[in-house]
């Protein structure tokens, strides 16, 4: 893994992860995981991390896996690499965007995007779900209680997901 | 000089408090926008409108649409460092750390809980940007080519977005020509 590579990487993931967060988490699998660059169990408690910390889980998964390649100078030059081809779109689309903003190509590629998008989140959540599977072969009671109490606890906890994590780690050490 | 200070500072403190990203952050970013005055409550939609037509993080976007608006592409710059900085930093420290905690079973052990929370989080998150993708039952094929594409390795996702983009951009093209 070359610095040049990854910086192509980013640029490429960063011009068309469209729908954010969960998309490119399914990109950056792909990228990573399928060519066998990162196993796919550290590829998730990347994720895990990146969700547990504040900020954009995009932002956080470049300048990660750019600190765990190339160190400090890595991480800040792939988060750029990941920002600089929405910055330059945006720059250029919304002068555009604010003459047009009725336009019937707007409409059609929010629409229409958004249902191929979706597939594309499935993907990562299906992925993930296998591992999950995994985990509850291996320990059905404390797997599925934990899944069971985060989706009750969520609707009342939405904004303050922290604490979910915190009770996921608990009961973690206890048990795993 | 004072509002780039006041951009930086209002999304620094986004960038340090949101957990959950994009969708979460929304509410948030809109709310001090329209305090500040940098946008009419109004104009709101438009600028997330085109934060998620755009490629990229959510949140990222709206700072750079907030920042420019304000204070042309030196507000946007300032905006989005002020977001991205604070969690940049964490990560990086958490990074630098994260190898030499990975050799202690309890990390290791913790890591899995919270993973399954992550997954009942996206899972979701996931369902309810199902509801939004899918409003009429014929979009639902689409959604499934695309994942099967994706997940039997025959096109990598990048190449399917794009590729739907031209198709998209081209049929409207077809069918506003001939309509005409």
């Amino acid at each position: 893994m070359s610095l040049l590579w990854l910086i192509l990487q980013f640029l490429w993931v960063g011009s068309l992860t469209f729908g954010g967060g969960l998309v490119a988490v399914s990109f950056l699998f792909d990228v990573f995981v399928t060519p066998g660059l990162l196993t796919e169990v550290f590829y998730y408690q990347m994720i895990t991390i990146a969700e547990s910390t504040p900020g954009p889980i995009a932002i956080n998964l470049a300048t990660y896996l750019g600190v765990d390649q190339f160190g400090l100078l890595g991480g800040v030059i792939t988060t750029i690499s990941f920002l600089i081809p929405s910055v330059m779109l945006i720059w250029l689309l919304y002068p555009i965007y604010r003459r047009h903003n009725n336009s019937p190509y707007i409409r059609a590629v929010m629409s229409g995007l958004r249902v191929m998008i979706f597939g594309v989140i499935l993907i990562a959540i299906v992925r993930m779900g296998l591992t999950v599977i995994d985990e509850v072969i291996a320990l059905p009671v404390a797997s599925l209680s934990l899944m069971i109490v985060t989706g009750l606890l969520l609707p009342t906890l939405k904004n303050r997901p922290y604490i979910l994590l915190m009770i996921g780690a608990v009961v973690g050490i206890l048990f795993f | 000089m004072k509002t780039l200070r006041t951009l930086f500072f209002e999304f620094f403190k986004l960038g340090l408090i949101t957990f959950g990203g994009g969708i979460a952050m929304l509410p948030i970013i809109k709310n001090m926008a329209v305090r500040h005055q940098w946008i009419k409550e109004s104009e709101w939609e438009e600028v997330i409108t085109l934060s998620q037509l755009a490629p990229g993080a959510i949140a990222v976007n709206c700072a750079n649409l907030i920042g420019y608006r304000v204070k042309g592409r030196i507000g946007s710059v300032i905006a989005m460092l002020g977001m991205v900085i604070p969690p940049m930093v964490i990560i990086t420290i958490l990074a630098i750390g994260f190898e030499s905690l990975l050799e202690h079973p309890q990390v290791v052990a913790a890591l899995r809980g919270m993973f399954i929370v992550v997954f009942v989080l996206f899972f979701q998150a996931v369902v309810s940007l199902g509801k939004l993708a899918w409003q009429k039952w014929w979009m639902v094929p689409f959604s499934l080519i695309s994942f099967g594409l994706a997940y039997f390795q025959i096109l990598t996702p990048g190449y399917i977005l794009l590729i739907s983009l031209l198709v998209i951009v081209g049929f409207v093209w077809l069918s506003r020509r001939t309509s005409r």
